[in-house]
């Protein structure tokens, strides 16, 4: 298919709500989600040339939009906060109450592992494999199996010893 | 993975601020493409290739496009000191740098997933509701109702948008892929007269 704005207009038709919902979960407002998801679709046509053929599609405009959400938080000093709860606590945007008073746990323990927060995330929120996640991320299944597993562990520590601390 | 590290697993999936269940509003994506395809227009003229028309498959494309992009156009918009509701735009075309409309055909509307012909007997919000006259495609009830987004600033303009009245009757096709049921614009939508009722009776023959 030509790389033209029938083609883009298919990808967001394909995409758009997937990554709507990627950015929607990270960003510290809706008006945020969606300056990243206008961000992903124009840095798309720019590079239209590289954008993966589906349905890799969908895991490139992940990163793009996980880039465009660290860039508004850099590129805008009012954001140093809110910058701070997007890599940690990017559940920040009204949602459905955590069933399991143990998520509050989580999220707090997530906070100290920022570099495999957005891994897990990946994994579990937008139910990527492994070689998905990797590629979003720019790195090896591999080492996406290996950094799953040690974060996996390392939360368990991690909320143990918080129960502890609190009991 | 054991089963401390599906216990993890859980418990992120219910850290989920958005998990499936909960509906992503579809006009934050329209507009975000619009915004995007508004820069395109001012930055990227001079690389962007020349519109071609579109294949069948294309066709389907766009339309649904069309559609979908309706969900941000067809605002709901009570005018106050009118007398009337009137859902949409103005009827009149309108401008936009990018996503203009297709044109019109008979093959085009063929391909709506919905169609019918309707007089428009309750707006309320975003809804619009009609009391069918005729099913073209997609429906047997004696009424349907349609979502008819408001208009949000910074929203896209675009042509062929057009505005429901109540009591007036107009010829309906949509898609439903989205999930509600979103008028197409760009004179796929249009108010009721003889002969583009022909017209429609020829698309959705058989």
């Amino acid at each position: 298919m030509a790389r033209d704005d029938v083609w883009l207009r298919s990808l967001h038709s394909r995409a758009a709500e997937d990554v709507t919902r990627y950015a929607l979960r990270r960003a510290p407002s809706v008006a945020d989600a969606e300056d990243a998801v206008s961000e992903a679709f124009l840095v798309a046509w720019r590079r239209r040339e590289v954008v993966p053929d589906p349905p890799e599609d969908i895991l490139w405009l992940y990163g793009v939009t996980r880039n465009a959400l660290a860039n508004q938080s850099r590129g805008d000093r009012r954001r140093i906060r809110l910058r701070a709860r997007l890599a940690t606590e990017p559940a920040h945007l009204p949602g459905p109450d955590p069933p399991d008073p143990r998520v509050g746990l989580l999220r707090e323990a997530l906070v100290q592992l920022p570099e495999d927060a957005e891994l897990l995330r990946l994994l579990t929120w937008e139910r990527l494999s492994h070689g998905q996640a990797a590629e979003v991320l720019g790195t090896s299944e591999n080492a996406v199996a290996l950094r799953a597993s040690r974060a996996r562990r390392r939360l368990a520590q991690l909320m143990t010893a918080s129960t502890a601390v609190g009991t | 993975m054991d089963d401390r590290d599906h216990d993890i697993d859980a418990l992120l999936a219910a850290s989920d601020p958005w998990p499936p269940s909960r509906e992503v509003d579809p006009t934050i994506a329209v507009r975000a493409l619009a915004r995007a395809e508004k820069e395109m227009s001012m930055t990227d003229q001079a690389s962007t290739p020349p519109r071609r028309r579109p294949g069948r498959r294309g066709l389907a494309v766009v339309l649904a496009v069309v559609v979908v992009v309706a969900a941000a156009a067809l605002g709901v918009t009570r005018l106050g000191g009118e007398g009337a509701d009137v859902a949409g735009g103005s009827g009149r075309a309108l401008g936009s740098p990018f996503a203009s409309c297709l044109e019109f055909s008979v093959e085009t509307l063929a391909l709506a997933p919905i169609a019918f012909d309707g007089t428009v007997s309750s707006i309320d919000g975003g809804r619009v509701t009609f009391d069918v006259e005729r099913w073209y495609r997609g429906g047997d009830g004696d009424t349907v109702t349609v979502a008819a987004q408001s208009l949000i600033d910074g929203a896209p303009e675009l042509e062929g948008g057009v505005g429901f009245v109540e009591g007036r009757r107009y010829l309906v096709s949509a898609d439903d892929s989205t999930g509600p049921i979103v008028p197409a614009i760009c004179g796929f939508t249009v108010e009721y007269d003889e002969g583009m009722a022909d017209t429609w009776a020829r698309a959705f023959v058989g």
